[in-house]
């Protein structure tokens, strides 16, 4: 049974588009599919005008720099037994370029708001957050044009998650990069996706502005997340309003 | 670290280095036969003698009892008194097999035998026989792992590694091995190679094969692992960072394995002495006039010798001594490499 | 129920096809082996090289390696494998009669590690850290460090110094005379040493496995909360616990029979129990070719039934909870 089956969606260089949908809907398939780990049976992904499901493995590894994933679960994307510098270094060490690793991983570590004091620490002692921006200088070690984050904001709490969306936005604008967000909570990626994609049964069943997906949603799945996330949403100002 | 577990290693240790050096540490040539000593109770140590106490023991010699009902047996004669000594003259051996030594740890003047665990039915000295047996045994052992776990770790990395039809073929092919009744396939395996080889043929033979059969349960085991391995994510970014298979294997995989190889290591080494012993028992293994704990204990299936000469138990205790250390330091390490991957 | 008999067929496949994997496994090792029976009748001046060759073809020990598979192969499948030439007698009836003691020893010893080992540990379990626990959970860890061979020349040595059990053999040397009742019950005296060295061996892995499945059903939800309504101790055990606990052992009893079989070689030498151990060692020590191959594959005959039966208990028990405990194994 195919986990995916009809998805169809385009991003303009610097925007930002997020598939959303419940759990099961397929959308971290689709991240897989784009960021290349997985093959799909049948369909295209054009980056840029080359069709990446038709590279061969040699040709694929030139293109795989430029397009970079950040997963969910920041402890299990990395090693424990490295360090933070092992760990933002290991795609500069994999491509062959070592030599400019340090002082490049101690720029990207003040970038993402770690200090770079810190580099030879173990994985293991860094908080969620941390391990997250961490997480994010290995992605942009290899300069990359397109990020695809599945689910990366989803785990962490609250407070943690807009300082890491502000992070987010001022890395995008600096480094012109192009994001793909995989979500669950339409109310998160609300906030700074252009596009949003819904994702249900292995389908995209919506896609469009964020502005009119949200006002006017039109499928049974997205007017069913819109209203959750009005619901949460309500909740959260009634007992904001409630305690004040 | 624990001290039960500090104390055990530190055993352990000292038991592979006496075995070590073997040949120095018995006081005897284990091939030294003695028919008027046949069957002689280990020497008790004297410290009071006719010159009074001393602090350096001294051993009596045995002569045989002639007459009476305990004719046949052995009595003390302490006319003349042999004092222990240490780094003794003794016979020579090869150190390492090359260098021409006659130095002992210790012995006494001849013709006094300090004997500490008897002589056998050839009159040979029942310690220095189960150090040199011990050094066969325990290297057989240690050799045997050694391949066991390098043929099956390999199977095992390269079944998980590439998984798919590789894995199924690898894995149906332990299975086979596995189903087997390792003794039965042993003996099979032990048949057909040639039954009259020289000694340290024997020795070699016997190790690969018992290694070689014992690779499929750390290949199984070695697969698991490097299966969960490489399906985890940090594995697949570095594969999306354009990682090669080698350096995923260097970098991200072996360092896993290296635990688990080590807990199989100490499990199957105890495990690896005991086939050597058993085979060697059967007649299948190392035999006369090298001795091994095994072919030393098979005398004992006489069942006057088994009940009689209890002091040539010494192999078997030696055996459990072994075994016990080395399970008690399996479990330690089981327990610890549990509590890392939990 | 179908998917259960096509998880058993499946296992059948396999199990016939190990048996022929494992045929031509030992066939591969006659091309590597460089020496055979006539080896040593090489050696003996008075026999003639021509006599020798004759034997050889004979034998039809001559033929390629391939020819001779193919011939061992059609006539296998008609129950014979091969003529042993030390005991000049065809194979198959010689493993017969002695593969029957074999069963009856292992069969017995299974059965006993059972009866036993199953309630110990259900009961270490329920009295976890008690005196009890303590005991037999030390007792265990230092039988299952003592090599088989040295428990079975010890209680040997015991039975010999104390005049407790019959030792040698299987049956007294006046067996015939006695009446059926009487043949019955030589044959339990005699089995009673070696069938004790093999339950020894092989009961602390039962004990610990059910301890452990015990323990960690004891302290499940369900179970927790069985207990919170008042549920008594004895009954929790028995209609809850018990049945799970049940599960390891059974599926162990595949794995278990492996090392019954090994064990059981080893203490039939000892205690010189007529079963396939002693025929096969002596096959071994004098190189007699089919008698080796057709023993090999006769234990393994036995394992993989062995095994067929532990998968079909399973079945009827339960087919979810074999999965599982499977992948532990």
């Amino acid at each position: 049974m195919a986990a995916v089956r009809d998805v169809h969606f385009e991003i303009q260089r610097g925007q930002t588009l997020a598939l959303v949908g419940e759990s099961g809907s397929g959308k971290s398939t689709v991240a897989r599919c784009v960021a290349c780990f997985e093959k799909p049976e049948s369909g295209q992904i054009f980056f840029q005008e080359t069709d990446l499901t038709r590279l061969g493995s040699r040709e694929l590894a030139s293109f795989r720099p430029r397009i970079q994933m950040v997963f969910q679960d920041a402890i299990t994307s990395m090693n424990p037994r490295f360090s933070a510098l092992e760990v933002i270094e290991e795609p500069l060490q994999i491509a062959g370029q070592a030599a400019e690793g340090s002082g490049r991983a101690c720029a990207l570590m003040t970038e993402v708001g770690v200090s770079p004091d810190w580099r030879h620490r173990s994985i293991r002692h860094f908080s969620g957050g941390q391990r997250q921006r961490i997480a994010l200088a290995r992605a942009l070690a290899s300069r990359p044009e397109i990020l695809i984050l599945d689910e990366a904001i989803s785990g962490l709490d609250l407070s943690t998650q807009a300082q890491i969306v502000n992070l987010l936005l001022d890395l995008q604008e600096a480094h012109s990069l192009t994001y793909l967000l995989i979500s669950h909570d339409l109310a998160l990626v609300a906030q700074f996706a252009d596009v949003i994609g819904i994702m249900a049964a292995g389908q995209t069943v919506e896609l469009g502005p964020t502005s009119e997906i949200v006002s006017h949603p039109q499928h049974a799945a997205t007017r069913k997340l819109v209203a959750s996330a009005k619901a949460s949403a309500t909740a959260l100002a009634a007992i904001t309003d409630a305690s004040s | 670290m624990a001290l039960k577990t500090s104390i055990t290693i530190a055993a352990l240790a000292a038991i592979h280095l006496v075995l070590l050096a073997a040949d120095f540490c018995a006081p005897y040539d284990p091939a030294l036969q003695d028919r008027e000593l046949s069957y002689a109770p280990p020497t008790p140590a004297h410290f009071k003698g006719s010159t009074g106490v001393h602090l350096r023991p001294f051993v009596c010699a045995w002569t045989t009892v002639m007459e009476g009902e305990d004719a046949g047996g052995y009595k003390e004669d302490c006319r003349h008194e042999y004092p222990l000594r240490f780094f003794v003259r003794g016979a020579s051996y090869k150190f390492a097999g090359v260098y021409e030594a006659n130095l002992h740890l210790f012995g006494t003047d001849a013709p006094g035998k300090i004997l500490f665990a008897g002589t056998d039915g050839y009159g040979r000295d029942e310690f220095s026989r189960l150090l040199c047996g011990g050094r066969i045994s325990i290297a057989a052992g240690l050799i045997a792992t050694f391949i066991a776990l390098l043929s099956g770790g390999l199977v095992g990395i390269i079944a998980g590694y590439f998984g798919r039809w590789v894995d199924e073929a690898l894995m149906g092919v332990t299975e086979v091995f596995l189903s087997l009744p390792w003794l039965y396939f042993l003996l099979g395996v032990r048949a057909f190679l040639p039954l009259h080889l020289s000694a340290l043929r024997t020795f070699f033979l016997l190790t690969g094969v018992i290694g070689l059969i014992g690779w499929a349960r750390p290949a199984r085991l070695v697969r698991g692992l490097v299966l969960s391995v490489r399906s985890r994510n940090y594995v697949l970014a570095a594969r999306g960072f354009g990682g090669s298979h080698v350096y995923l294997l260097r970098k991200h995989i072996l360092p896993e394995i290296w635990g688990l190889l080590l807990t199989q290591a100490v499990l199957l080494v105890p495990r690896y002495i005991a086939a050597e012993a058993t085979l060697s028992f059967f007649g299948l293994g190392v035999s006369e006039p090298v001795p091994s704990w095994g072919n030393m204990l098979s005398g004992l299936q006489q069942y006057s010798v088994l009940i009689s000469y209890r002091w040539l138990w010494a192999p078997a205790c030696a055996l459990v001594i072994t075994s016990v250390l080395y399970s008690s330091l399996a479990d330690v390490l089981h327990s610890r490499l549990e509590s890392q991957t939990t | 129920m179908s998917y259960g008999l096509r998880y058993l067929g499946r296992r059948f496949v396999r199990a016939i096809l190990l048996l022929i994997a494992l045929s031509f496994l030992c066939f591969l090792f006659t091309e590597m082996a460089p020496g055979s029976f006539f080896d040593e009748m090489r050696l003996n001046p008075q026999i003639s090289p021509e006599t020798i060759a004759a034997l050889r073809s004979h034998y039809g020990l001559d033929q390629p390696l391939i020819v001779r598979y193919g011939r061992w192969m059609r006539s296998a499948l008609r129950a014979d494998l091969g003529y042993s030439i030390a005991y000049n007698s065809p194979v198959t009836p010689l493993l017969w009669s002695r593969a029957k003691n074999t069963v009856l020893l292992a069969g017995t010893a299974l059965l006993l590690t059972w009866i036993f080992g199953v309630p110990l540990g259900v009961w270490t379990a329920a009295r976890r850290g008690g005196f009890l626990d303590r005991t037999v959970s030390f007792a265990c860890s230092f039988l299952l460090s003592v090599p088989e061979l040295i428990i079975a020349i010890g209680l040997l040595a015991i039975a010999v110094r104390w005049h407790l059990l019959r030792v040698g053999g299987m049956m007294s040397a006046d067996f015939e005379s006695f009446s059926p009742w009487a043949r019955v019950q030589d044959i339990l005296v005699h089995l009673a040493l070696p069938v004790s060295i093999l339950v020894l061996s092989e009961i602390a892995i039962i004990l610990r496995h059910v301890r452990t499945s015990v323990l960690a059903e004891l302290g499940a939800p369900h179970v927790q909360a069985a207990r919170a309504l008042g549920i008594g101790q004895v009954r929790l055990l028995f209609r809850h616990v018990l049945p799970v606990a049940a599960n390891p052992a059974i599926s162990l009893l595949g794995f278990s029979l492996a090392g019954l079989l090994s064990g059981s070689l080893i203490v039939e030498v000892v205690c010189g129990w007529p079963g396939l151990g002693p025929l096969l060692l002596e096959a071994a020590l004098s190189r007699d070719l089919y008698l080796v191959i057709g023993g090999i594959l006769f234990s393994s005959l036995f394992m993989a039934g062995g095994y067929l039966v532990a998968d079909l208990l399973l079945l009827a028990i339960d087919p979810r909870i074999r999965n599982d405990v499977a992948e532990e194994n």
